[in-house]
Formats: structure tokens, C-alpha cells, sequence
């Protein structure tokens, strides 16, 4: 049997997920190990070849892929721990990073503490005399005397520097100027990281531009030591399969490539989730799904329309502009750490975290703020001796006291009324996140299946979608490795843009679609030295449009490889009057830029259904009772082992459903239902599951 | 009705819905309009009232419009209240009826629960043209708010959903960039329609009376936390002034000034005693003075506070004389109040709170000085019209943190993008030879004021007309010092000719120019909080390090000796510091 191998290293647990030809799979999780994040990754080998009871290098023998994501940038970032970066722009432009645009982030009313630090400083900005105009036409000769006593000067600087990002006006209309100040560093500077915007991010905007190329170098040294130490310890154990590293935009790339354009990993670890979620809807004839991945900081949403993850190219990370494409995965600060307190009568939820240190109150760890999970105990969701398997007792009175202390008596209520309250809050700022990614971009939350994970967000996924109206919830077995899950299924995936600033008219069209041929062939030859097959090979091709003068654009999918003037504009038609409300169809149309998504298929496995064992729910699985709270009424709830349901059997609620990591809350106006991959599917018990289902499927 | 407990829990999920309601409309406008005034510098508000007047909710890109909303929604109220009908949508701009200026165009919806009206929606935007002489809206010629363009009272522009064409293109012919102007318009609109698609359903699932009882209590909470503040603020009579570099007709500077009295939890603004109004365009109609006093109060007291609905600023009283330039008659005109008349009321007040509050108040903010150009753009073959948003000041530094650089004035306090240098070359004939922070603008202090920017850039186009509009360009209208803190330095802008002629350009003219003309730009820098000479010294010398404070500075200001290699001499400060 050959297995693919997701691996996804998180700030606690480094999460397993082996999956065979059969889409049978299994479960690993191992303590993530973040000051040597690859030891972690190589536990987890280690431990699933013992419980194989296979040597190391006979089961690594059977592993074809292995697909690794990894926080180990996002880490660095948002630690400030980053390589030493200088970054090289155009003279006169030097304080285009520093100044943001000048615009103040988070509450505009506060100016008590000083604005944050950038992320290269200022001293280590290089100004080069040299300009390229916006037609691409040199302005102003590059010196390339001043670059080369530059680069000895920054040779010798202490500390040294490891990395440069040079980002020069225009430089996508005409990257020469920068690819001689690379060529020149790389002569003087051999062992330096260099990375230019025209090659990381060739579009318009210079602060983005910059923004996203400082960020590529700031982490690529740290990223290249990993992935070259992982690939290197690999081999030695004998691994001959391919290593492939999950991007922001949920597919993979070969660590050579990836080195080279690092910032594509900000977002590697939440990348797996909409993979997965549309493995687990597909059997259900489902592809049109919203994931909530619900942790102990945060409450990632994503958006998959038609089998298709949303993407978007104006992401950030800590106040770090990110101009390419990744995930639109939206994430708030609600989690189950996530801290209650009350102003002036009104109670709020986060976004402050309690993190895993101290925690939550009753991790009696010391947190002395209530959290979610916290009220989640005390409504009697959370099984105090049993959570995290045991291996971890939850102090019921510790969580008490903190939301009587906090939140109980400042609003003169009862401790369960808190709780209630504040369980109530955190799902309405959820609920609110999904519809900031759906219903103000015009789509309608009642057409969604929901995907629910992640540790906490079986525990509150039912009064999430209740309030959306939300019809039907699937709760992957495998919820609290769903990015592990997703990551061992992932397609290659390159995005390649280039800017195009043009009317488009039937002259233009004739040389984008010359810019498009070269970008698919750029695309093809690197899927083929990937091994890709030319007919596994899939091109989307699309543009950033507008009306002249408008300054945002919509990304349009060409509806062909050939861009036509007529196909490119009524598609844009059509999506700004999905997105807006509105459009203008005797307006003409601009592009700003060109887009070519390339696709390798890998083969995916083919999942096998278990046999259909009946509604009846098996002796033993039902453990015991607890008393929980279900909307303001105390009830002597069922409790179920979830590993000892299987096809068929279905659980009324109020219940719990209990796995060694996961708790699922179902109220009692819910029905759960497990699927024929032994994953969960949830609705009101008002409808019937078939009908649940249809009204997410579309046709 | 009495609030059981659980509605406090209620209260907050409806608040947060609310505020998310805003934000959606805003997001609608962000992402359509056509204008860099809208899309890219973010100069608008959406926000909810109640049938009975009261805001309950409202985005805040642009402070300076937050307060000035309530003024239009009694002016619907007083034209249409008992004829309004479901479908129907209202605009107005008259500073006279119910606005700030002509520009920032006020959008209003009703939202009908159930057949009775019981919210509005509004969206208020600065608008790229309205007709006039002015360039981008801005005429510092102007004699009466007639010569500053079309100005509508209240008026019923859709009904049953239908666009009043006939009153539309009326407007839209006097314009000299109407298609912009209606493509901004309908985002505008496609804002108000979200929001009262969205209200509607929340009420549908709330229910009406549940929604009000809510309401009421946001209201009550907001006022409280304001009664709260000012009960901190010792009882007592505060005064301030300040001035505006000039009215545009004359170089006169204009005098503003506050009388402050703190009366337990209330607090009362009386600008009376401020000049007659001018002939010139800087007068202030009473919603932007209000909403100026608002703004200086937010800046002053804890920024945690709620700014977003009526309850907070029901505490807060503001009356001027009529025939004052802060509450001028018509036909005065008025379009430069939503800057230099702002930024001067903030400027008088914050001094009067700072009295009060033993200094402990920010800063001035250096004040907005910008040029405005507008004309055929050979570049693209269109009109173009641009408000230089990328001349921005500094922020001042508050009793905690030094300010924040290139924020531009307190007017959008931060929430007014600058547009990107390679979207400008795109959109304008301009090329931009420098773009920088400017070394030592900000004011000295413990803490230091925000830097301005140093651009130049230079026309590629003839026949481009251009005015340059604000104030700041003089030693007393540069960004105040506080607490022993220094001014920051003020704007100064030049124009520099092929020819070499070098001349320094005005606030409020019509400005010459020319292809090859290069525009230098100085911006100001933040005003400084508390002595130089208490400034922490590795702070001095990171400033030096990074090259925005220089040595010299760093010696005769701050009292700092920073050797050449970027080290402090500890000797040398200490006998420069007389410790």
C-alpha cells in the first residue's frame, strides 16, 4: 500500500495525517517542538512507523508524498525574528515602507502608544540613483558604481546582513534595473538572500510591492535553512519520495521554489482547511462550502465557491502589506482562549487571548481572565476529567471564579447566565465572521454547507449556523488535524501575474493574450521539471479590471484561455454587479493586471464507504450523562463516544459527542447523523438530512 | 419595558451587528468608487439612525464627519417627516440646511419594519466636483457659497426606487466630470440600499421592539461613559483660541475661540466670542463646529470610549453666536471649514481641556496644506481631478507616545489613505522625482511630534489648473507644542519653474502653473509633548541613527551629544543637560 503524508507543524501540536490509495486515514499528533521545529516533524515520522511496528525506512519506502506545512515564517514574522534584511529602492523613495500609506491601524482615537515597528528600519534602506518611468522607458541611468560601493559597504556592515529586497519604481514595467543590482550583489554578496519585487510580485503599488517583497527576504533565509537541513535529514533516513510544502494558496511547491519566494508560506498552516473540507462535501455531492477552523487564539473562516477555494491578493500579517494570492481565509480573535470582559455593561469577547500560556482559567495555569473555554466548561460542554484524552483535567473552579469575578457580578447576573452570555457573544462574533466572507460579497450563508474543526469548533458550530440559518454541518472525523487532512491531498499550484495597465480594447487584447501565452508556457515548463504530465495540467486565466478611474479592481476570470474583449468585459459586468450591487455595461473596462493560476493534479485517493449500520446507535458507545446547559435550560445530557459510532447511527440532541480531541455540542433542536466515511453530519431535526442536503447542493 | 439580565447579552450582540452593518456599506464604496477622494483616501461615513434622529452606529474613516450627520437627518426629518415613503432615498448638501460643506454630498434612506418607519441609513462622501468655479470643489475665490457650486436642501431624489432622472441630469450638466461624480453617487447609493437590506433582516429577527429597547440602551450606556469622563474634568470655565493663515479673499487670519465650562457631567462649548464672519470661504456652519468641539473632546479623553452614536455626545452642548464664523449666515461661504476652520476649533479646545486637564492632552496635529489639480490628462486622454492627498504632516505626540509620522490632519486622524506614488504618475500628469520624510519637522519633546513629507514633483501637461487651499504655513498656525513641548514645523510649499523662478506659494490661491514646473513640498511635522531636554536620550540617538533627527538638533534641542559613529558622548550630554 502507498500512502501520501500531511504533516502540518502548528505553535502546539505538530498534526499527522496519513492517507492511503483508499482515502483510509489516520490520525497523528505529536507535541510540536517549536526552537527545532523539524525534530517535531521527525517524531511524528517516527512514532507512526512504530505504531506500524515497520522500521523507519521500510514504511518510509511505501510514503510517495509528503506535504509539509509549516508556521516557521509566520513565527519569525510575527516574533520579529526575521533575517537581518536591507532593502535597496530607488533614490528619493526611501520612506515609502515606513509610511504606510498614513494611515493608522487598529482604533483611530488612540494615540497612547508609539506606532509599531517596521519591518526593515530605516538606516537599512538603500537609496540608488536610477528611474524607470511608468512606460517602462529609463528616466535615469542606473549607477552601477554607487551599487557596488553600496554592496561592499553592506558586505561589511555589522551585524552582517543575510538578506536584501530591492524595489525600484516601475520595476515590473521594466525589471532590468533590478535584476543588474541583483547580479551585482550576488557578486559581492555570494552568500546573501536576494529577492527582487519584479521577480516575487511584478505588479503596481509600490508600498505593496515592497511590502511583500521585504517580507520574502526578511524570511527566506530562515525558511531556506529549514527546508534545506529537512530535505537533506530526508534523504539520510532514507526517504526517496517527494517533499512538496504547502503555500498560502492552499497548493504545494517543490522547497526549491519555495525558497525562493518564502512569503508564499505566511499563510501555510490554515492552507490545508478548504482542501480538506471539499474531500469531506465531495461525497456528499457538495461543492459549495464555508470552513470555520475554531482554535485556542483564532477562528478562521474560508470560502469555497463551485469546488474552488476564494483567494485574495490584499492580505497581512502584523500590519505587513502581502500583495499576492492567498487564501481568503478571514480570521478573527475568537477561540477558546479568547477573553471575556465588561465595559460600561456591554460584555465583549476577545480579541485579547489568553494563549496556551497562562490559558484559560481552568488550565490552572494562573490565567486569571475568563475565556471561552472557560464558560464552555462551566455550561458542562467540556468534560472536566476527560478533555485532551485525559492527559490534561480541567479546574471547574477556577473557571468559575474568574467569571463570577469578571463578568457574573459586574452585570449583576448568575455565573451560568455568564456563561451563557459569553457562549452566546463569541458565537455571534463567529457568525458575524462568516458573513463578513459571504454576505458582504454578496453571497448568501443559507446556500453553504459548513465545515466545522478544529478543537473548539465542533462545540460551537450548531448555534453558529442556527443563527446563519445555515442548513447542514459536516464535522470531519479527523476535525482536529484538518489541515494535515488537507495538505495530503494539495495540487501543485503557481500564480503568476504581470502588470498590464491597458484600456481593453481589440489592440490590447492582442497583447495580453501574448503576456497570458508567456506566463502559461513559464507555468508549463515548471510543472513539467515537477513531473507533472502535460494532461494533469490546468491554466485559469484572469485579469484585475475596472472602470477607468475606479481604483479597486475585480478579479475577472477570462472565461477562455484567449482573452476577448467581449468574454473579459461582461464577465467583469457580471461579477461587479454581484460584488456591488451595481455595474455600468456601456462603460468601458480597464485591466490593471494578468493572471495565470496553474494547476498540477496530483491523484487523489479514492475513498471507500463503510457499510450502513443503522440508525441505532451500539451498546457502548453511549458513556454516561452530564448535566449541561442548552438555551438557559439545565438538562441531564447524553454522552456518546464518538470513534464508537459509525455509518448510519444517529444521535438526537441535546447530546454531547465526545472524541479524544474534540467535543461536538448537539442542541436539541439538532440531529446527528454519521456519514458512510464515518464523519459527522449535523441539521435541525425539523428536516430531514436529504433535504438538509439539497438545499446546499447546487446544480 | 424593563431590561431583564439576559438583555445585556442582547445589547452587545446587536451593538456588534450594527457596527458590522456600517462597515459593510462603507466596504460598498471602498471597493466601487471611482474617485481617489472616496476609494483611495477614504473621505466618507456610513452610518444608522433611529426614526427618532438618534445615530446609533456609524463608521469613522473620516472623524470630522461623524458629528456632522445628525444636523442633515433633522433637516429630512423637518422637510419630509410625515410624507416619507418606503423606496424613497434623500440627499442634501447645503452648509445652510443641514451640511458641513457642498462637497461632502449627505445620502439618506428610511427603513420601513413592517410598514412604519423606524431607521435611516446615510452615506456622506466628498464629492471630486459639484459644479463652481473651484478646482476639485475648492474656489478661494468665492464671495458667497453660490459661486462654490450646486447646493440641494433637502431633496427627494429616488421614490419607489426610482432615480428622479429629470433632477439628476440637471445636476449632472452643470458638472465638469459628471460621470465620476455619478458613478460615486450610485455607490453611495448601493451603500445606503445594503444597509436597509441588512437592517431589515436583523429586525425581522429581532423584532422591532426588542431593536428599540436595545437602542435605548446603547444609547443610555454611551451617555454614561461620557458622563463618566467629564465628571473627571474639574468644574470650571477654560478658554481657547487659534487662528486660520487666512480666509482665501484676504490675508487676514481668521480667530476662532472656544469657551469651555464643565459643569458636572456636562460640558459646554460657546464660540461667541470667535471673529465675525469673513467674506472669505473659511466660515463654519454650526454641524461642523460641532462636530470640530466632538472631535477635540474624542482626542482629549479616553480613546476606548464609544464615538459612534448620539449618547456620547448628548453631554457635550456647542453654541456660537449667529453672524460668528462658527456659526455664519448665508450666503457665506464655507468650503475650507471642514479643514483649516476644523482644525482650528481642535486647536482652541484642546487648549481649553488642556487647562483643565493639566496638559495632559495631545499635541496639534500639523494642519492640511495641499494643492489641488485638475484638466486633461494627456497621459490617459481623460479629465483628471486630484486632491494631493500625498502632502501629508505629522501627528502630535501625546503624554505617552511620540506622534505618528504622515498621517495628514486630525480632520481624517489617521483614516486618510495616501495615494500610492506609482497610482498617481498612473492617474495624473505628474512625475514624482522625491517622495520622503522630511528630517527634523516634528516638534521637540519628551516625546517627539510626527514627521511631515518632502515631495517634489513635477507637471507634464499644460493647461492644468490648480489651487492650493489650507493653512499651517505660518509659525502660529504650525502644529502647536504642549507641555513644553515644541512646535512642529510648518508647511511650506514652492513652486520651482523651468526657468528657475523659485516662488513660494500660498495657502488659498488660484496658483500659475506650468509643463516643467516642479512642486516642492514641504509638509509639517507634529507638534512635541513635554521638555526636549526630558526626552530619553537612546531615544535621541535611534532618531539620529535612523536620520530624522540630526546632531545639531539632537545637541541645542534635546540636549543630547551624539557622536559622529551614532554613539551618545554620556559626558558631554551630561553637562549639555546640566545634571
Amino acid at each position: 500500500m502507498k500512502y501520501r503524508l500531511g504533516i502540518d507543524v502548528g505553535g502546539t501540536f505538530t498534526d499527522l495525517y496519513l492517507v492511503d490509495e483508499n482515502g483510509r486515514g489516520e490520525i497523528f499528533k505529536t507535541p510540536s517542538t517549536p526552537h527545532a521545529p523539524a525534530k517535531g516533524f521527525f517524531n511524528g515520522i517516527n512514532d507512526i512507523a512504530a505504531a506500524k511496528g515497520q522500521k523507519l525506512d521500510e514504511f518510509l519506502g511505501d510514503v510517495t508524498h509528503i506535504m509539509h506545512g509549516t508556521t516557521i515564517t509566520t513565527n519569525a514574522t510575527l516574533t520579529g525574528n526575521g533575517a537581518r534584511t536591507a532593502l535597496v529602492t530607488t533614490a528619493g523613495f526611501r520612506d515609502i515602507p515606513l509610511m504606510r500609506r498614513g494611515v493608522k491601524t487598529g482604533n483611530q482615537y488612540d494615540y497612547t502608544t508609539p506606532a509599531p515597528d517596521p519591518l526593515i528600519k530605516r538606516q537599512d534602506i538603500y537609496e540608488i540613483n536610477e528611474r524607470i518611468d511608468q512606460n517602462g522607458k529609463v528616466i535615469t541611468k542606473l549607477d552601477e558604481h554607487q551599487v557596488r560601493a553600496m554592496a561592499i559597504k553592506m558586505r561589511t556592515a555589522e551585524p552582517a546582513y543575510e538578506a536584501i529586497a530591492v524595489n525600484l519604481m516601475w520595476s515590473f514595467a521594466n525589471p532590468k534595473h533590478e535584476q543588474r543590482v541583483a547580479e551585482i550583489l550576488g557578486e559581492v554578496m555570494p552568500e546573501a538572500y536576494v529577492s527582487i519585487s519584479s521577480d516575487v510580485v511584478p505588479q503596481i503599488r509600490i508600498y505593496e510591492r515592497g511590502s511583500t517583497v521585504a517580507l520574502n527576504a526578511y524570511i527566506g533565509p530562515i525558511l531556506s535553512r529549514y527546508l534545506t537541513d529537512l530535505s537533506a535529514r530526508l534523504e539520510d533516513i532514507g526517504y526517496t519520495g517527494r517533499l512538496f510544502i504547502v503555500q498560502s494558496n492552499g497548493g504545494v511547491m517543490p522547497p526549491q521554489l519555495m525558497m525562493r519566494y518564502a512569503v508564499n508560506t505566511l499563510l501555510s498552516g490554515p492552507a490545508g482547511g478548504p482542501e480538506a473540507g471539499l474531500h469531506h462535501a465531495r461525497q456528499h455531492g457538495l461543492d459549495h462550502l464555508i470552513t470555520v477552523d475554531m482554535g485556542g487564539t483564532s477562528f478562521d473562516v474560508a470560502m469555497i465557491e463551485n469546488g474552488k477555494a476564494i483567494t485574495t491578493n490584499d492580505s497581512e500579517i502584523k500590519g505587513h502589506r502581502v500583495a499576492l494570492p492567498v487564501l481568503d481565509i478571514h480570521t478573527i480573535g475568537a477561540g477558546g482562549g479568547s477573553i471575556g470582559r465588561v465595559r460600561n455593561g456591554i460584555l465583549t469577547m476577545g480579541p485579547q487571548s489568553a494563549g496556551s500560556e497562562p490559558g484559560p482559567a481552568c488550565y490552572g495555569r494562573g490565567g486569571e481572565n475568563p475565556t471561552t473555554t472557560d464558560a464552555d466548561l462551566v455550561l458542562g460542554y467540556l468534560d472536566p476529567v476527560g478533555f485532551a484524552g485525559g492527559q490534561f483535567p480541567l479546574d471547574m473552579e477556577a473557571a468559575q471564579r474568574a467569571i463570577r469575578e469578571k463578568i457574573a457580578e459586574p452585570l449583576g447576573i448568575s455565573v451560568i447566565e455568564a456563561a451563557q452570555g459569553m457562549y452566546r457573544v463569541v458565537n455571534a462574533s463567529m457568525a458575524d465572521a462568516v458573513r463578513a466572507i459571504t454576505v458582504q460579497r454578496g453571497h448568501d450563508p443559507r446556500e453553504f454547507a459548513i465545515i466545522a474543526a478544529g478543537g473548539a469548533g465542533p462545540l460551537h458550530a450548531a448555534p453558529i449556523c442556527r443563527e446563519l440559518e445555515a442548513p447542514l454541518i459536516l464535522i470531519p472525523r479527523e476535525s482536529s488535524v484538518f489541515c494535515a487532512s488537507g495538505m495530503a491531498i494539495s495540487d501543485i499550484k503557481h500564480d503568476y501575474v504581470r502588470s498590464f495597465p491597458r484600456a481593453l480594447n481589440e489592440k490590447s487584447v492582442k497583447e495580453a493574450n501574448t503576456v497570458v501565452d508567456e506566463m502559461i508556457e513559464l507555468a508549463r515548463q515548471t510543472l513539467v521539471e515537477e513531473d507533472v504530465p502535460e494532461e494533469d495540467h490546468r491554466y485559469t486565466v484572469s485579469a484585475d479590471v475596472r472602470y477607468p478611474g475606479q481604483f479597486n479592481e475585480v478579479e475577472t476570470k477570462s472565461p477562455d484561455h484567449d482573452v476577448t474583449v467581449e468574454g473579459l468585459t461582461q464577465a467583469f459586468h457580471d461579477r461587479h454587479e454581484a460584488l456591488y450591487g451595481y455595474s455600468v455595461r456601456n462603460s468601458p473596462v480597464e485591466v490593471m493586471n494578468l493572471r495565470v493560476h496553474a494547476v498540477g493534479l496530483e491523484a487523489k485517493p479514492k475513498p471507500v464507504n463503510t457499510p450502513d449500520t443503522g440508525a441505532d446507535v451500539p451498546e457502548g458507545a453511549l458513556t454516561g450523562h452530564r448535566r449541561a446547559w442548552f438555551d438557559g435550560t439545565e438538562v441531564d445530557a447524553p454522552v456518546y463516544d464518538g470513534l464508537a459510532l459509525s455509518h448510519g447511527n444517529v444521535v438526537n440532541g441535546p447530546a454531547i459527542v465526545e472524541q479524544p480531541t474534540t467535543t461536538i455540542v448537539v442542541p436539541e433542536d439538532y440531529v446527528l447523523t454519521c456519514d458512510a466515511r464515518d464523519n459527522y453530519v449535523m441539521h435541525r431535526s425539523d428536516i430531514a438530512l436529504d433535504d438538509a442536503i439539497a438545499l446546499v447542493g447546487r446544480k | 419595558m424593563t431590561l431583564t439580565k439576559p438583555d445585556s447579552i442582547l445589547t452587545s450582540v446587536i451593538r456588534n451587528r450594527l457596527d458590522h452593518i456600517t462597515k459593510e456599506m462603507g466596504q460598498t464604496m471602498l471597493r466601487t468608487a471611482r474617485s481617489p477622494i472616496f476609494s483611495e483616501a477614504r473621505d466618507f461615513v456610513t452610518a444608522i439612525f433611529d426614526a427618532r434622529g438618534n445615530k446609533i452606529a456609524q463608521t469613522s474613516y473620516i472623524p470630522i464627519l461623524v458629528d456632522a450627520t445628525p444636523w442633515a437627518m433633522e433637516e429630512f426629518a423637518k422637510v419630509f417627516g410625515d410624507s416619507l415613503q418606503e423606496g424613497d432615498i434623500y440627499m442634501l448638501n447645503d452648509p445652510y440646511q443641514g451640511n458641513n460643506h457642498g462637497p461632502d454630498l449627505t445620502i439618506a434612506r428610511p427603513v420601513f419594519v413592517d410598514g412604519k418607519h423606524a431607521f435611516w441609513t446615510v452615506s456622506k462622501a466628498h464629492m471630486i466636483d459639484i459644479g463652481g468655479k473651484g478646482v476639485v470643489g475648492y474656489n478661494p475665490l468665492s464671495e458667497s457659497v453660490r459661486d462654490e457650486g450646486i447646493h440641494f436642501g433637502p431633496t427627494r431624489i429616488y421614490a419607489n426606487n426610482e432615480l428622479n432622472h429629470d433632477l439628476w441630469n440637471m445636476f449632472r450638466n452643470q458638472l465638469t466630470m459628471p460621470d465620476i461624480v455619478e458613478a460615486d453617487f450610485q455607490s453611495m447609493i448601493g451603500a445606503v440600499n445594503v444597509g436597509d437590506r441588512l437592517l431589515r433582516t436583523l429586525c425581522d429577527k429581532q423584532g422591532l421592539d426588542t431593536m428599540m429597547a436595545v437602542i435605548d440602551e446603547i444609547l443610555s450606556s454611551s451617555e454614561a461613559t461620557m458622563r463618566d469622563a467629564i465628571r473627571e474634568i474639574p468644574d470650571g470655565v477654560y478658554e481657547g483660541h487659534s487662528i486660520t493663515d487666512n480666509d482665501g479673499l484676504s490675508q487676514r487670519p481668521v480667530r476662532f475661540h472656544v469657551k469651555c465650562t464643565v459643569k458636572g457631567d456636562d460640558i459646554f462649548f460657546d464660540l461667541s466670542g470667535s471673529d465675525n464672519q469673513v467674506a472669505g470661504y473659511v466660515n463654519s456652519p454650526m454641524s461642523n463646529t460641532a462636530s470640530a468641539i466632538s472631535l477635540a473632546m474624542y482626542m482629549c479623553l479616553d480613546p476606548d470610549m464609544p464615538h459612534s452614536d448620539s449618547g456620547v455626545s448628548a453631554p457635550i452642548h456647542v453654541t456660537a453666536r449667529p453672524g460668528c464664523v462658527a456659526n455664519p449666515l448665508p450666503p457665506a461661504p464655507v468650503v475650507l471649514c471642514t479643514t483649516a476652520g476644523v482644525e482650528a476649533i481642535v486647536e482652541a479646545t484642546t487648549q481649553a481641556l488642556g487647562k483643565a486637564l493639566g496638559d495632559r492632552v495631545p499635541a496639534g496635529w500639523s494642519r492640511m496644506f495641499i494643492p489641488n489639480t485638475a484638466g486633461f490628462n494627456p497621459q490617459t486622454g481623460r479629465m483628471y481631478g486630484e486632491m494631493h492627498t500625498i502632502v501629508r504632516g505629522g501627528s502630535g505626540a501625546t503624554p505617552t507616545a511620540d506622534g505618528y509620522d504622515t498621517l495628514g490632519s486630525c480632520v481624517s486622524l489617521g483614516g486618510m489613505r495616501a495615494t500610492c506614488p506609482e497610482m498617481f504618475e498612473l492617474s495624473t500628469p505628474f512625475l514624482l522625482h522625491e517622495y520622503r520624510y522630511q528630517p527634523d519637522s516634528g516638534g521637540a519633546g519628551e516625546f517627539r511630534g510626527g514627521l511631515g513629507i518632502m515631495a517634489d514633483f513635477e507637471l507634464l501637461a499644460d493647461n492644468i489648473r490648480c489651487v492650493a487651499w489650507g493653512a499651517g504655513s505660518l509659525t502660529e498656525t504650525a502644529a502647536a507644542g504642549r507641555a513644553g513641548g515644541h512646535p512642529g514645523q510648518p508647511n511650506r510649499h514652492w513652486i520651482l519653474s523651468n526657468d528657475g523662478d523659485e516662488d513660494f506659494f500660498h495657502p488659498n490661491s488660484f496658483v500659475t502653473v506650468r509643463k516643467g514646473d516642479r512642486f516642492i513640498v514641504n509638509a509639517g511635522g507634529g507638534g512635541g509633548w513635554g521638555d526636549p531636554k526630558r526626552r530619553d536620550p537612546e531615544a535621541v540617538r535611534a532618531d539620529v541613527e535612523a536620520g530624522i533627527v540630526s546632531i545639531p538638533v539632537a545637541r541645542d534641542t534635546y540636549k543630547v551629544a551624539v557622536r559622529r559613529d551614532g554613539t551618545i558622548d554620556p559626558e558631554a550630554t551630561e553637562a549639555l543637560r546640566g545634571l
